[in-house]
């Protein structure tokens, strides 16, 4: 099992993390602009408290770290090493904050955006498709599919735009954005923690009804051939209760190959909540992203970028070793 | 044609085929509009919808319904361009992997499989950030397409797959056809639907894509796409001003587009599929 | 006495294809009575409608497969039911009065969770077993009744061999003791060894248990180790019915000879060919009788009017020109 199993799922981490990163270390190289150029310029503009003396200095910096030093494999090695010890250089927006420390402050508010949403709009998904496909003959299933499926193509930035607009602009039941109540320190008490909730809640839903809504549909699809395997069919002709087969035949299997999904869809979801945070001006990796492209803070987004890729296939791969968990066919080869 | 009159027996495809030629039909009006999109200050600001401006105006003094037929058509071109070049890159990573298999394959579809989880976004705004501004809409879609192909690579691979295993390939290889006859001799015909159905679904996605970048203000501003017209409604405050109409006319538009979209390819991928198509030979009740 | 009776039974697949309504007549007006303490054989070839008619009879009549004519009884507490009337008391008295082995069971275990549990599933939708040890008591003795290691209770399918899980199969089918067992090729997929160990475990359970096995399978030479009747069927029809000394020693129906003729015999080297051709479509059958442009002593009139199933003495019925003039209106 270890063979067959982990050992292909390693490389193919590695694997994503290569090709991802040597996309970052590229991107700079292919386009016309020069960014160390343009960070400088960036950075001239925002102020002339700069002495000439420091601008070189990071001019130097940013040679090293954007590779106009040594060959081109000398600085692409130069940039895995500044990488995997963190250092993506200073912003140049809040010059001279290091870029890590900036996106380690955001992270927390993305991370637990992106996991409570992803978790629960993939179980509540996956129960409701399940239901939904076992019992595809009634009414009631296909009007909520149908549901779904007008949902489900909408983009993260539209629908967190119309959330916003009907829920905090027209019926004025959330605020307008962030992520707490201006001024006030973040405490253990109920209250703060009800405050964290309502900032956090639109965003939340409008991230889960989507997620939802795919998670729905795929699951879906595949009851609908679940439904056809000869253990269900055997279950249902052996008199079985309904109930038992909709849990623990068609759903508890179906919810495998969701499983494997979910690790696929990880890269868009995770997109999705950059922007849905910047639609509510949340303020995680994706609103720092957002001041980033609006500052032209390149370091900042190349940061941003970077941990983004390490961060994503960290996770796929979390799922990927407990995968085995769910399926004795893994575990028991 | 006979495909077509069995995809229009489908409820889903009827919507969305009804939708989308509603949506091209505006896209075509664009070339009767009787305004430059490029110029501001044509016609009075900030008026509601009324006869002579069917969607009102907007604070740059345009008219909000001759813009969204330009939009409507630059950001079907963009989607155009990037999914006709992803399918280039799709399908010769698909026929390469699926024909030669083996080491190769397993290489290819590791970097394919890269491709499909990275999270593209960030990505997307590190390469637009840099060229901000420059970037023509041709561009655009022609950076999309480098990202968009993976999952379609993916099913193209596998449809080889099964091909490969069938009598055809060793006959043809026998009678000493070669590689490349035998790949668009045999094979194309049956890619061909599947690149179709997805075809899509990359369009959808690529709308979707240049929506955020525009939003971000990453992408040429002057060009009015669906992105762009809802990034100036927004940076105005429509909402705020109380210019719904402004802020409404591209949120509706993409919301069917995408919906009508989305229809279009389910129905489509259900056709294609052989295990639905046998579902729907539809089952009689006593 | 009967236990299970089949009246002028039709069950066909409607189906819609392209607009066109076609039916598979796949049984087609069946009448048979089953007794009690018999193993009840249904021969045939491939698309016969054997699995079509035994699915009927166990009353899992889904779409597209539809009931358009006839009636199974079955006798509970000495009286006969019809089925089809039945409705939702139907499920109750699965497996525990009747109950069924699918064809191809290689893959009608639940994969994601242990054997034991597929047990508790099935029988605790038909009967209270709160007391649970007791009962994981009963299972391993039944177990040990057919020869399976206990252990096996707590493997997954798939660490299990395909006849090991032929066999649990027949176990969880057999565990509640019903008065029916519906067999559908029970021992096709297995190799030499473990289809004679399979059908060794049929025989034994019938004789230990005393109830009714309908045991279908294409494989004369099996029908001929246990079964004690044997019904042939063709094209969706019974063409011949009688016990299996009489079937093997006295075929009438040509089908029949073609059937057993094609057995590999002892001293016998050379294998006598099949009946030429193939089975037809049952979508649109040939007219009279249905086997008649593959029978070598086909007559005019078996290509107009569709011979009845006789009766040539109490025990042997067949449904051949050759033997009567009487045909089903
Ligand atoms: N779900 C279905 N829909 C349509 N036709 C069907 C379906 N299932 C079976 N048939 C048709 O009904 C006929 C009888 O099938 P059946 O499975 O009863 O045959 P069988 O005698 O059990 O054959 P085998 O020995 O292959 O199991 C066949 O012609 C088959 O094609
Ligand atoms: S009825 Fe005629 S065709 Fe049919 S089996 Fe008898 S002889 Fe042959
Ligand atoms: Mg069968």
């Amino acid at each position: 099992m270890l063979k067959r199993y982990l050992i292909p799922r390693l490389i193919q981490y590695l694997l994503v993390i290569f090709v991802g990163v040597t996309i970052v270390f590229f991107v700079p190289r292919l386009t016309p602009v020069d960014p160390v150029q343009q960070m400088i310029n960036t950075i001239t503009r925002m102020g002339t408290y700069l002495d000439p003396k420091a601008v070189e200095k990071m001019t130097e910096t940013l040679k090293e770290l954007y590779g106009l030093k040594g060959n081109l494999f000398e600085q692409y090695l130069a940039f895995w090493g500044r990488l995997l010890k963190g250092d993506f250089g200073p912003s140049l927006f809040r010059f001279p904050i290091p870029v890590i420390k900036l996106i380690g402050d955001s992270l927390p508010w993305t991370l637990g955006l992106l996991t409570i949403s992803t978790f629960l709009s993939w179980f509540i998904g996956n129960i409701l498709g399940g239901i939904v496909g076992f019992y595809y003959d009634k009414r009631w299933a296909r009007v909520m599919e149908s549901i779904a499926m007008v949902i489900r193509p909408i983009p993260y930035y539209i629908f967190a735009l119309i959330t916003l607009i009907v829920f905090s602009y027209l019926l004025k039941w959330f605020p307008l954005g962030g992520g707490m109540p201006v001024g006030v320190v973040p405490s253990f008490s109920i209250k703060f923690i009800f405050e964290l909730f309502r900032y956090a809640f639109l965003p939340l839903i409008s991230m889960m009804v989507l997620g939802i809504a795919v998670t729905l549909q795929t699951m879906r699809l595949i009851v609908s051939n679940i439904v056809k395997e000869d253990f269900v069919t055997y279950a249902r002709a052996g008199g079985v209760k309904k109930k038992i087969i909709a849990f623990k035949y068609v759903i508890r299997n179906a919810m495998l190959p969701q499983v494997t999904n979910l690790a696929l869809s990880m890269g868009q979801i995770f997109s999705g909540a950059l922007i849905t945070e910047i639609v509510f001006s949340y303020p995680g990796m994706g609103t720092l992203l957002y001041n980033a492209i609006a500052t032209g803070d390149f370091n900042l987004i190349m940061g941003i970028a970077t941990i983004s890729i390490f961060g994503i296939s960290t996770f796929i791969l979390l799922i990927d070793l407990l995968y085995p968990l769910f399926d004795p066919r893994v575990r028991y080869r | 044609m006979g495909i077509f009159r069995d995809l229009l027996r489908d409820g889903k495809f009827r919507v969305g085929f009804i939708i989308i030629c509603l949506i091209l039909i505006l896209a075509l009006l664009s070339f009767v509009s009787p305004y430059d999109p490029t110029r501001w200050n044509v016609a009075p600001r900030d008026l509601p919808p009324s006869l002579q401006h069917i969607l009102g105006t907007n604070s740059q003094g345009q008219d909000v319904f001759w813009q969204l037929t330009f939009a409507i058509r630059n950001s079907l071109t963009i989607a155009i361009i990037a999914a006709f070049f992803s399918r280039i890159i799709a399908i010769i990573m698909g026929l390469v992997a699926g024909y030669r298999g083996g080491r190769l394959d397993r290489f290819l579809m590791g970097i394919n499989d890269s491709f499909l989880v990275l999270p593209l976004l960030p990505i997307l705004i590190l390469i637009s950030s840099l060229i901000k501004g420059r970037l023509s809409f041709v561009g655009l879609g022609l950076i999309l397409s480098v990202f968009g192909w993976s999952w379609d690579a993916r099913v193209i691979r596998s449809q080889i797959l099964s091909l490969r295993e069938r009598d055809f390939t060793y006959t043809a290889l026998l009678s000493g056809t070669s590689t490349i006859q035998l790949v668009f001799k045999e094979y194309f015909p049956f890619v061909i639907p599947i690149v179709f159905s997805t075809l899509i679904n990359n369009m959808s996605w690529a709308i979707g894509m240049e929506i955020t970048l525009a939003i971000l203000g990453l992408t040429n501003l002057e060009i009015p796409t669906l992105g762009t017209v809802l990034q100036w409604a927004i940076s105005y405050q429509a909402m705020l001003l109380g210019l719904w109409w402004w802020l409404l006319t591209p949120v509706v538009t993409s919301v069917l587009l995408f919906v009508s979209l989305y229809l279009l390819s389910v129905s489509i991928s259900e056709y294609l599929d052989p295990r639905t198509r046998i579902q729907r030979i539809r089952v009689i009740k006593e | 006495m009967e236990i299970i009776k089949a009246e002028n039974l039709k069950a066909y697949y409607l189906l819609d294809i392209g607009g066109k309504l076609h039916s598979v007549r796949a049984v087609d007006n069946i009448n048979i009575s089953i007794k009690e303490d018999e193993i009840y054989g249904i021969a045939g070839e491939s698309g016969c409608g054997k699995s079509t008619l035994i699915k009927t009879l166990y009353g899992m009549v889904e779409p597209p497969l539809n009931v358009v004519d006839g009636k199974v009884y079955y006798r509970i507490d000495n009286e006969y039911k019809n089925i089809f009337s039945m409705n939702g008391s139907l499920e109750s008295i699965r497996w525990n009065y009747i109950s069924y082995i699918p064809q191809g069971s290689m893959s009608v275990l639940n994969p994601v969770v242990k054997i034991i549990e597929s047990f508790w599933d099935f029988i605790g939708s038909h009967v209270d077993i709160s007391d649970k040890s007791t009962w994981r008591k009963n299972i391993e003795e039944h177990f040990a009744l057919l020869g399976l290691p206990t252990k096996v209770l707590d493997a997954y399918p798939h660490q299990l061999s395909g006849g090991m899980r032929q066999r649990v199969t027949i176990a969880l089918a057999t565990i509640l003791n019903p008065k029916i067992i519906v067999a559908d090729e029970p021992s096709t997929a297995l190799d030499v060894v473990a289809q004679r160990a399979v059908i060794q475990l049929l025989k034994e359970i019938q004789k230990s248990l005393k109830n009714t096995i309908i045991l279908v399978t294409h494989d004369m030479g099996v029908h001929a180790s246990i079964s004690d009747r044997i019904a042939i069927m063709y094209a969706g029809k019974i063409v011949e019915e009688a016990p299996t000394s009489e079937i093997f020693e006295n075929p009438l129906h040509p089908y029949t000879k073609y059937l057993i003729g094609a057995l590999p015999k002892i001293g016998d080297k050379s294998y006598k060919v099949s009946a030429p051709g193939a089975p037809p479509s049952l979508i649109n059958p040939p007219s009279g009788c249905r086997f008649h442009p593959r029978c070598s002593q086909a007559m005019e009139e078996c290509k107009v009017n569709v011979p009845e199933l006789i009766n040539v003495n109490s025990e042997h019925r067949v449904a051949c020109f050759l033997y009567s003039k009487e045909r089903e209106l």
